[in-house]
Formats: C-alpha cells, structure tokens, sequence
C-alpha cells in the first residue's frame, strides 16, 4: 500500500496551504486577542489559550503573499516547548494523501515550501512548520 | 545503546546523577578545606559508589568505569596513600566535569563521549601512588576488602539492582570468616520449634532479606519471651522500635495484625544487623522479657535462593521497580501502623518527585483560579447575592491558600547556587593569577525556582568582573598595603518580599569620575549631561551598554542589569576606592503575583506594576518647556510623556486626563493615558520567548474576560 500522511488544509488568502497533522496540537477559534505594541509586523497579538499566553502569527508576511487578514482560526503548534498560534482565515479539513503524490516546489518559490499536492485539482502548498517559524525567530532576532 | 534504556529509568537516572553532581561540588570544595576531613572522602566515596551502581545497571559502561575509577582514586585516598593536593582537587573536579557532560549528552540524547582522557589521569596518579606503596597483595586484593569495608561501615546502599546480585555472591565469601566469630550462637536453627513457619519467606519477605544481605547486614532470628501475655501487643511493638533502630526487621511471627488477635507469649523476628553488640544492647533495654534467644542463619540455611530472587530482578527491570515500590510502600505502611517511624526513612517516603513542568501547569491552573474567583466575586457584588458572597468569602480564602502553598512549592534556596561559587573562584584566581579568599552567608534564603535560574548568569558573572577587574594582582595588593589575598563577600537577606544580595569586594574600586569621563569618552552621555549627577548615578552610568574601563575593564555590566531586571529586580552600585566595590541585587522572591494599576490606552488595558508608582493624577494644565511637556510634582518639574507615542500606538483620542507618576531610576517621569481603571493583584506570566526581545513589557496577565493585558516594565520602556 502506497504511504499515506495526513495534512490538515486551511485557506490563507487566495491560497490553499497545508501543515503535516503530526505538528498541529490542536486547532481553536480566535475570538479575543491583545494587540502587542512595538511587535513585528508578523506578531498580530497575544492570547490567552487555557491559562497560557500564546503568540498569534501572521504567516502571510512571512509567505510574502497578500491575505484579507480576517483571521478566524489559529492553529496551534509547538516550537522549542512553547505553543505558538498560526493565524488562519479559514479551516478547511484533514486529507490523507499519498506520499508519492506530493511534488517538489519549484525552488524559486523558497525553501519554507516541503511540496506542492493536487487534491481535487487543487494546488496545495505543503509548508514546512519548522522552517518559517525559524524564520520567525531570526526575523524577530531572539 | 542509549535507545534501548527505558525513557523513564533514564529519566530518574539523570535527575538523581544530577543531584549527586550538586552534592559533589559542594563536597569537593569542602574538600579543598578541610584536606583531612575523612567524612567528606567517604561521601563522596559513597555518591560514587551509588552513581557506579546506577549507572551499570541501565548499561552506561563510560560513566560506571568513570565513576569506578574515581571510587579507586577516593579510596587511596581514604587510606592515606594519596594526599589531598591541589591536582588531587583539580583531578576531582575533571571526573565531576565528566560526569555533567555526560549526563548533558544523555539528557540531549547523544551518546557519552569517551572518557579516556579522565580515565588516563586517574590511572597516572593512582599508578604513582600505589608504587610507592610497598604492599601489592593489598592491591589485588584492594576490591573485595572494600566493598568489605563498606559493608561493615554501612556505607553500601542498595539502591540498584544490579549490584544486589554482585554483592550477594561477595557475600557469601565474606561470611566463612564472618561464621568463625559467632560459632557460639550457631545453633541449628530447624530445631528450634517455637518459631515454627519463621523461615518460610513471602516474595516480599525474600526481597527484604536479599536487600538486607546486600546491605552487608547479618541475618539473625531473635525469640523473644514475655512475662505476661495481656501487654504483649504494647511490648510486641515497643520491641519492634527498638530492634528497628539497630537493624532491618525482615519478619516477625506473629505479625503486626496477628499479635492483636493472638494470645501469646512468644515472639520470633529475622531482623538483619551490622553489629551483635548493638542487638544485645537493644533486647537488654525491652521490658518484661524472661527470656530470649538470639540465633544466627547462615545464607546456606535459609530456604530461599537469593540468586533466584535477584536473577529474577535482573531478568525483568520493570518488575524489579514494582518490586522496590512495593517494597517501600510495605516499609511505610508497616512501620506507620506500628511505631514511630524512623526519621530518616520516612522522610524519603514523604518527598515525591514532581516533573517542574507539572508544577508549571499546576501555578497556572491556580492562576485561573484566582482569576475565576475575582469574576465570582464582582459577579455576587452586582447582583448582591448575599449567600453566595459568604460562600465566595471562603472560597477565596482557600484559593488564596493553595496559591501561596504553590508558591512555596516552588521555592529553592540559594544554596544551589552558592555551592557553585567555591569551585567558580578558584577558577577564576588561576585563570586572572589574583589570591582569593571568598565567603558567602544566606544560602538558606529561598526564591522561586524561576528567579533562581535566571539569577545564576548576573551573579556569576559579576563575581567574574570583580575577580578580573577589581581585586588586584597579590605584589600590587601588598605595595598597597592590603592583605596579598583579595576578598569577596556575598550574602544574601530577605527584606519584606524582596531578597537582597550583595557582592562586594576589597580591590581597587570604582571610581565614579572616572566612571563618567569614559562614559563620555564612550559616547555614551553627553557631557553636558554629567554635572548634574550624584556619585551613584555617575556609576551607574558603568551599567550602560558598550561602557568599559581602559583595557575593556568592567564591561558586561550593562548585560547583568539586564538580566536582573528581566526578573524585577535592581541592581545598585556603591565603591570607594581602594577600600570597597559593592554590587547589590534587589530581586523578588517570586514573579508570581504583583499588585499592579490598570490603565487604558486606545481601548486596550495595561497594567503597571505598583511598586514603580509614585503616584495618579488628572490633567489640569500642561506646562510646555520646549517641546517637551512637563507639569510640576512637590515644586519639582517632571517631564510627561505620551504613553501612546512611547509605545508607537496611534491614537487619536484628544482627552487623555490622567497622569501616571513612575520612578525609574530614581527620576519622576509622568506617563500620559486614557484612563486609570484601578489596582488589582495580578497573576504575571511570561511572554513567549518569541516576544522577548520587545521592549517595554515584563509579561502578561489575564484578566477576569480572558483577555491577555500586558504588564509595562518602566525601566525598559522608555
């Protein structure tokens, strides 16, 4: 049987993007979050997640792609022990793919993309978590 | 191989190895003190011994043979034939750096790096010892007397599994001499009908009796005769106290429950001991006895096999925890239901190790709760239920009480890290080529686990600084007039809820001119700026970033106030000199929770931290002086500054009335903002390390809506 993995697909801007599901914790709706002065521009905010202070990020800066910035949805991940919230516009499902289905990004687009999917002819961008919030970190120079 | 270890044997591994490693360290330095002292050698001996132990049982071959080698080292040691010297401390302290790398690769999942090196250096001066001693039988023979040695001192533990089976087998050579001694009571103990059933050992049983035989204890069988049967429960469990402090009692007929159902006169207990003079003290001292027999079983007579049992321990680790687990709970719940524990012993079974992280969440939880709790109680006020507002009264009581219990969970003292600085200055005097005596007092005051870990880099590294740049070198030292040798002081005290720590030194001191000229000289201030200052602000101004003296003296204070302050503390600088140079800390036993003022600003909600609060007040006229605003404070003219515009917030509102008055450093600076909503005591989180490096905020809160509020820090803010 052909490998399969899961990935969890959500719309950011224009686009469709997935994150493996092995590195989401979980995924909750954004209703209040702080806005943190003097912050980056891809930190949108502070909330508050079962007690615990999370970052809110805007990956769309990172991405370099234009986004209508109606975050509904954060997904949640964990770096380095910290849970940090990915800001999304809309959750779209969980898919399970076939391994040998995903394609090389081409390399001009950078290496924040693992690979490019078709799921019923459309064009999923695979992120690759790790990389782009590494990217965070040296863009916020911790 | 590091993959085959149970994630969680290893886990337990590396926290207690770390222990030792503390424990090391402290008696190392001691050590150096007390070059004589046999106590100090032997428990390091034993720390080795254990670590030895431990770490052959879960395969860690480097760091057994480590640790077995130093055990050698030790023992030479203990019998004279190695001095304490200053190589012999530095040797010491090689085999301790060993071991922390070690245990850091382990923790890092690596595998342990080789450790030849350490090895080979051991080997070279246990090598020049032993050919200057004259006995070489005593050498091959060296290991087995020892662990003799250690078992007649008691000195064995038997807390891994491994060794059990080791040591059983040593055993049973050593107790053909052992038998000689005691060839008087060695009767045949099948004879004897009145403990009947004594020798029939439960899986427990047998697990006590192995544990006890590895320990190096001698079994005997003790039958105890009473006078009368009516008292016998009260002197069946004074007797039991009494064997207990001189041996392990493995079993006694009847036992605990039974002697209270029974009507008898006649007790049988296996108990193992170090010494037969010590039980013969003890029976001496039961009451009521007409009689007593006291029997030695040799291994051979016992009906069980212990290699079985611990062959069984060893083919099965898991089972072998279950085992020890059990054990201890048996060992608790006996002794609890008996007599008065053990001191000693049961304190061990009072300390449960907690995963920090569990504590975390735990203080967070609580967190909420005290949230939840000022929610229920603005809740009651507005809709004045008075029953529920008694019911609330004790409720906040009790969270109150939890959270403080929480907060004194988290508390460690400062000896953790004062046991560092012993090693830490003899480094330094090498390396800088200074004399140095250093004393330190305060380590029983404790802080939360979390300030202490942050405050370790200031503090180290100001003891650096003050070693390097402030203690002179030993002939310059006595040109002056001064002792050759240097001195540094710390010690710590509380005062109120802030713990107070202050290094000081004897060298050539801080001069606060001079602290100034380079500072402009730096292009750090400008001059115009200097003559106004006091002394003290003029050293502080060496806690600037890029400041140092000629040939980078002094530099990196800016990075200690850094870090001090990132935990709410404060550093002072005072000198005189060629006579003193002090470094105070003031820093907060707990980051926990803060009374703080809540103000508004664009329709967000900040908090400030009261203690950097003058005071509030409304907006009459705003004076301007140039382009800077200022309004006038007790006669004296305070600058004020828009909160907004500091933080880069746009903000259009045009009625911002209210003032905050904050001190920073000494100097009144009025903050402008929308609204003051008032003080609450706030639980301070902190932000994520992906926010660290924004300036201006010590952390977050929650408040009673869930929303996260900020809390400002003045001092970073402007």
């Amino acid at each position: 049987m052909a490998k399969e993995i899961q990935i969890l697909v959500f719309r950011l801007g224009t686009q469709l993007w997935g994150v493996n599901i092995l590195d989401v914790n979980e995924v909750v709706k954004i209703k209040l979050f702080t806005l943190v002065p003097r912050a980056p521009k891809h930190i949108l905010g502070v909330f508050n997640l079962r007690g615990q202070i999370i970052p809110l990020l805007d990956i769309s800066v990172i991405l370099n792609i234009n986004s209508y910035r109606s975050y509904k949805e954060a997904v949640i991940v964990e770096y380095d022990n910290e849970m940090i919230g990915i800001a999304v516009e809309k959750v779209i499902g969980v898919y399970r793919i076939e391994e040998s289905k995903i394609r090389p990004a081409p390399s001009e687009i950078g290496d924040h993309i693992s690979g490019i999917v078709d799921l019923n002819n459309k064009m999923i961008n695979l992120l690759k978590l790790e990389r782009i919030i590494s990217m965070v970190i040296e863009d916020t120079g911790f | 191989m590091v993959g085959s270890i149970d994630k969680e044997f290893l886990e337990i591994f590396i926290d207690e190895t770390l222990e030792y490693i503390n424990e090391m360290e402290y008696l190392i330095s001691k050590l150096q003190e007390q070059p004589n002292n046999k106590e100090i050698i032997n428990k390091l001996f034993r720390i080795l011994h254990s670590l030895k132990g431990n770490a052959a049982t879960i395969g860690l071959d480097k760091l057994a043979h480590v640790s077995h080698k130093a055990e050698d080292l030790l023992d030479l040691i203990r019998r004279n034939q190695i001095r304490v010297t200053k190589d012999t401390i530095t040797l010491l302290y090689k085999v301790l750096d060993y071991i922390s790398k070690a245990v850091n690769e382990l923790s890092a999942g690596k595998s342990i790096s080789s450790p030849e090196e350490v090895l080979l250096e051991i080997e070279q001066v246990i090598k020049q010892a032993t050919n200057f001693s004259e006995d070489k039988g005593e050498n091959i023979n060296r290991n087995i007397d020892d662990e003799k040695a250690l078992q007649k001192e008691g000195l064995l533990e038997s807390n891994d599994v491994k060794k059990m089976q080791q040591s059983t087998q040593k055993y049973q050579q050593g107790s053909i001499i052992n038998n000689i001694d005691i060839k008087e009571l060695n009767e045949d103990i099948t004879d004897s009908a009145s403990c009947l059933g004594i020798l029939d050992f439960t899986e427990s049983e047998k697990i006590k009796l192995a544990e006890a035989i590895n320990k190096g204890l001698s079994i005997y069988c003790i039958i105890l005769k009473f006078r009368d049967p009516t008292f016998i429960t009260f002197r069946y469990f004074q007797a039991l106290q009494r064997l207990g402090e001189v041996g392990d009692i493995i079993k006694s007929i009847p036992s605990g429950s039974d002697v209270l159902k029974m009507k008898t006169d006649t007790i049988s207990i296996i108990i193992g001991i170090k010494k037969l003079n010590d039980l013969k003290d003890a029976i001496r001292e039961i009451n009521d006895l007409v009689d007593h027999k006291i029997m030695r079983i040799s291994i051979n007579d016992l009906n069980i096999d212990l290699n079985k049992v611990s062959i069984d321990i060893e083919g099965d680790r898991l089972s072998a925890l279950e085992n020890i687990i059990k054990k201890i709970e048996e060992y608790g719940e006996e002794h609890k239901s008996l007599t008065e524990p053990e001191p000693t012993k049961l304190k061990k079974l009072q300390e449960v190790r907690i995963n920090v992280r569990s504590l975390d969440t735990l203080f967070n939880l609580v967190g909420e709760l005290v949230l939840i709790k000022s929610r229920l109680l603005s809740l009651a006020s507005q809709y004045d239920i008075q029953s529920l507002k008694e019911a609330l009264t004790t409720f906040e009581r009790l969270v109150n009480e939890l959270q403080n219990e929480i907060m004194l969970m988290r508390l460690v003292p400062l000896h953790y890290l004062f046991r560092r600085i012993p090693r830490f200055a003899n480094e330094l005097s090498e390396k800088y080529g200074k004399q140095l005596d250093i004393y330190y007092e305060g380590g029983e005051i404790a802080l939360d686990r979390k300030v202490l870990e942050e405050l370790s880099e200031p503090l180290f590294k100001i003891i650096e600084i003050l070693v390097k740049d402030d203690i002179e070198k030993p002939d310059v030292r006595v040109m002056k007039g001064k002792p050759s040798v240097g001195t540094i002081r710390i010690y710590a005290y509380r005062e109120g809820n802030r713990v107070i720590i202050t290094v000081e030194s004897d060298g050539k001191g801080l001069d606060s001119e001079e602290v100034a000229k380079r500072a402009v000289e730096l292009g750090l201030v400008p001059p115009s700026s200097i003559g106004k200052l006091t002394d003290e602000e003029k050293l502080m101004l060496a806690t600037l970033p890029g400041f140092s003296l000629r040939n980078n003296e002094f530099a990196g204070l800016d990075k200690i106030k850094h870090s001090i302050e990132s935990i709410g503390g404060t550093i002072e600088i005072y000198s005189k000199t060629d006579h003193e140079t002090k470094i105070t800390f003031k820093i907060p036993v707990s980051m926990a929770t803060l009374r703080a003022l809540l103000i508004k600003l664009k329709d967000q909600i900040y908090a400030i931290p009261v203690s950097s609060i003058i005071t509030t007040m409304k907006l009459n006229v705003l004076n301007s002086a140039g382009n800077i605003n200022v309004i006038k404070y007790q006669s004296k003219f305070v600058s004020v500054h828009d909160l907004a515009r500091i933080l880069e917030i746009e903000n259009k509102r045009k009625n911002k009335n209210y003032i905050v008055l904050i001190e920073k450093r000494g100097k009144y600076i009025g903050l402008l903002v929308d609204e003051i909503l008032g003080q609450e005591d706030i639980v301070v989180k902190p932000l994520s390390k992906l926010l660290s490096k924004i300036k201006g905020f010590s952390g977050a809160t929650i408040l009673g809506d869930g929303k996260v509020c900020l809390i400002l820090d003045p001092i970073s803010l402007l």
